[in-house]
């Protein structure tokens, strides 16, 4: 039903109750005055009249007592004639005053309803507004209606989904973004990987054929070998680096309870780094979650390496959540994340360590884990120290 | 059918309006008098009234051509302990005319016989437009019961309103019952009648 209909039915519905009403009043108005012109009052009140009359004659002494009381009858009578004589008047008035207020209580009643029945029509011309723009793939829309009721509730929802939507495109453009690192980190490995093969066996048969012929090279052949060998070593250290970033797979999935997780992971790493590892359990009702737990590690691994290597000397971790997902945030004293890197922290190759140190892959490897969980990665804190959130779903959420 | 039905009915009005037209005449002193018939006191509503012991005003009002207006009422009452009926009659001139009179009928005769001067300096008139009201209670009885009628309701809201512990807002209350009594028990007509009168002299 349109609000117009809606509207002009409750305009049916008051001027029904106002009729009603107006019959109603007159009942009860004209049988509340009736009592003025009652005919038993009045006959009782003549009878008494008569009988003060016929006992001054009675009793003559008393006359001006039965006068007084027949004088006092008369008022009142009088009185009640000239009420009688205005009744209908009177009923009039008062039905007017009734009706008056009544209908004041109506109009303003209907008055209310036509405002709060505007302020909905505009209410759900935002929501209209809203979910037309979500129609049209726009994101982190806005209503800015916070009421409790079901239109707020519905506001909520399309907020909330056009976030969840926002988030997912990022997820996905990330990864998407990441895959192509990850085929071009594939094919470096690859090209680099079958030369490095091919130039070991070159070097080995070289340093062969040198030491036969030759036994004053042999030495130095060797040696030369050593070298060379490091110099792959090194390169093959890189190709790998390379190939593990390329083959960050897909999780396997399975049911783990994260408190136990990351307990198990702070016994197990403990003297893994100069590091102090803190669990601080924080209330968290039901903590399972479906995780790959060997990829989680890989996680919190390069979450804690960093931190070793940012100069922590705590790492701390705690447990929370919401409704649909389970947050654990891992905060540590170093020096923080710089403030230029922040925009590109999880893209591949950032890394503040000198060349030769490091590739910089970690926490986006790390990323890709956790967006492959349906969750993520995110930093939320910088300085002091860092503080990392891996968010994943709770089991049985919708989001 | 219809139409005949009408003039008879508006024949029959003109009639009733001729037999009881008061009769207008000039005094010596140029005042213009006018004589009620007794007619009036016989309607039914007029009669009841005046046995009701409440004062029936009779308000008398001429207009001239000149639209000159002057006015004059009669106030009876009948007196049941004495069974008696108290009239005072009062002109243009202030005169009040006061009769006691004992019977219908010597009310009647009394009316027949009262001249109420109306019009003074009316030398010149000879036709004059006359409106007779009659109201059921003087403004006396009416103020006495508003007073009355006023104090048991707001007596009785109050009791209401002490039973409900409720004290306040009774002044409120009161004032709206005050206005509604105020303007519901007004002094109305009971009879009105207009004439065209031909002064004799």
């Amino acid at each position: 039903m349109s609000a117009r209909r809606s509207f002009l039915l409750v305009l049916a519905l008051a001027v029904l109750a106002l009729i009603a009403f107006q019959l109603f009043a007159r009942r009860v108005s004209l049988s509340s005055f009736n009592f003025a012109g009652a005919r038993e009052v009045r006959t009782l009140l003549d009878a008494s009249m008569d009988d003060q009359k016929r006992l001054s004659r009675i009793d003559p002494a008393r006359g001006a007592e039965y006068r007084r009381r027949f004088e006092e009858i008369g008022n009142v009578t009088r009185k009640l004639d000239v009420v009688a004589l205005n009744r209908d008047e009177i009923a009039r008035r008062y039905e007017a005053i009734l009706f008056a207020v009544f209908a004041t209580g109506v109009a303003l009643a209907l008055v209310l309803y036509a405002v709060a029945m505007r302020r909905r029509q505009r209410r759900l011309a935002r929501l209209q507004t809203a979910l037309e723009a979500l129609s049209r793939g726009d994101v982190d829309i806005t209503i800015a209606d916070r009421s409790r009721d079901v239109i707020g509730s519905i506001a909520a929802m399309i907020e909330q989904t056009s976030r969840d939507i926002a988030g997912d495109r990022r997820r996905l453009q990330y990864l998407d973004h990441l895959a192509a690192w990850q085929e071009a980190a594939r094919r470096h490995a690859h090209e680099i990987r079958t030369p490095l093969t091919a130039a070991r066996l070159e070097v080995d048969r070289l340093v062969s054929t040198v030491s036969r012929h030759d036994a004053a090279l042999a030495q130095t052949a060797l040696h030369a070998q050593a070298s060379i060998h490091e110099e792959l070593d090194r390169l093959r250290e890189f190709t790998r680096e390379f190939t593990s970033f390329a083959r960050v797979g897909q999780p396997r999935l399975a049911k783990h309870d994260l408190w136990r997780c990351v307990q198990e992971f702070c016994a197990t790493f403990a003297d893994a780094w100069a590091v102090e590892l803190v669990f601080e359990r924080s209330p968290c009702d039901d903590c399972m979650v479906l995780i790959d737990n060997e990829m989680f590690r890989q996680v919190l691994v390069n979450l804690c390496n960093n931190s070793a290597l940012a100069g922590a000397t705590r790492v701390t971790f705690r447990i929370g959540d919401d409704r649909a997902r389970v947050r654990l945030e891992v905060a540590d004293d170093g020096a923080g994340i710089d403030a230029a890197l922040r925009g590109r922290l999880f893209e591949p190759y950032t890394t503040t360590r000198p060349i030769g140190e490091g590739m910089g892959l970690g926490l986006a490897i790390s990323k890709k884990i956790m967006l492959d969980h349906g969750g993520d990665l995110e930093l939320v804190e910088n300085g002091p120290g860092a503080t990392f959130r891996v968010t994943m779903p709770r089991i049985g959420a919708s989001a | 059918m219809r139409g005949a039905f009408v003039a008879l009915t508006l024949l029959g009005a003109m009639h009733a309006a001729a037999a009881n037209e008061p009769i207008a005449r000039l005094r010596a002193d140029a005042m213009l008098v006018v004589t009620l018939k007794p007619d009036l006191l016989a309607h039914r509503d007029v009669r009841k009234q005046i046995g009701s012991g409440l004062t029936t005003t009779f308000l008398v009002t001429i207009t001239d051509a000149q639209n000159r207006k002057g006015a004059a009422r009669i106030e009876v009452r009948y007196e049941p302990w004495d069974e008696v009926y108290l009239v005072t009659a009062r002109g243009i001139d202030a005169a009040a005319q006061r009769a006691r009179l004992e019977t219908f009928e010597r009310l009647a005769e009394w009316w027949s016989n009262a001249a109420l001067p109306l019009l003074p300096s009316a030398s010149a008139v000879t036709r004059a437009q006359l409106t007779l009201e009659v109201l059921p209670f003087s403004i006396e009885e009416q103020k006495e019961t508003q007073r009355w009628l006023s104090r048991a309701l707001g007596e009785a809201h109050r009791e209401q309103a002490m039973d409900a512990s409720e004290v306040r807002g009774t002044a409120g209350g009161n004032s709206v019952l005050d206005a509604l009594i105020g303007t519901s028990i007004q002094r109305r007509p009971i009879f009105r009648q207009r004439w065209t009168v031909t002064v004799t002299r």
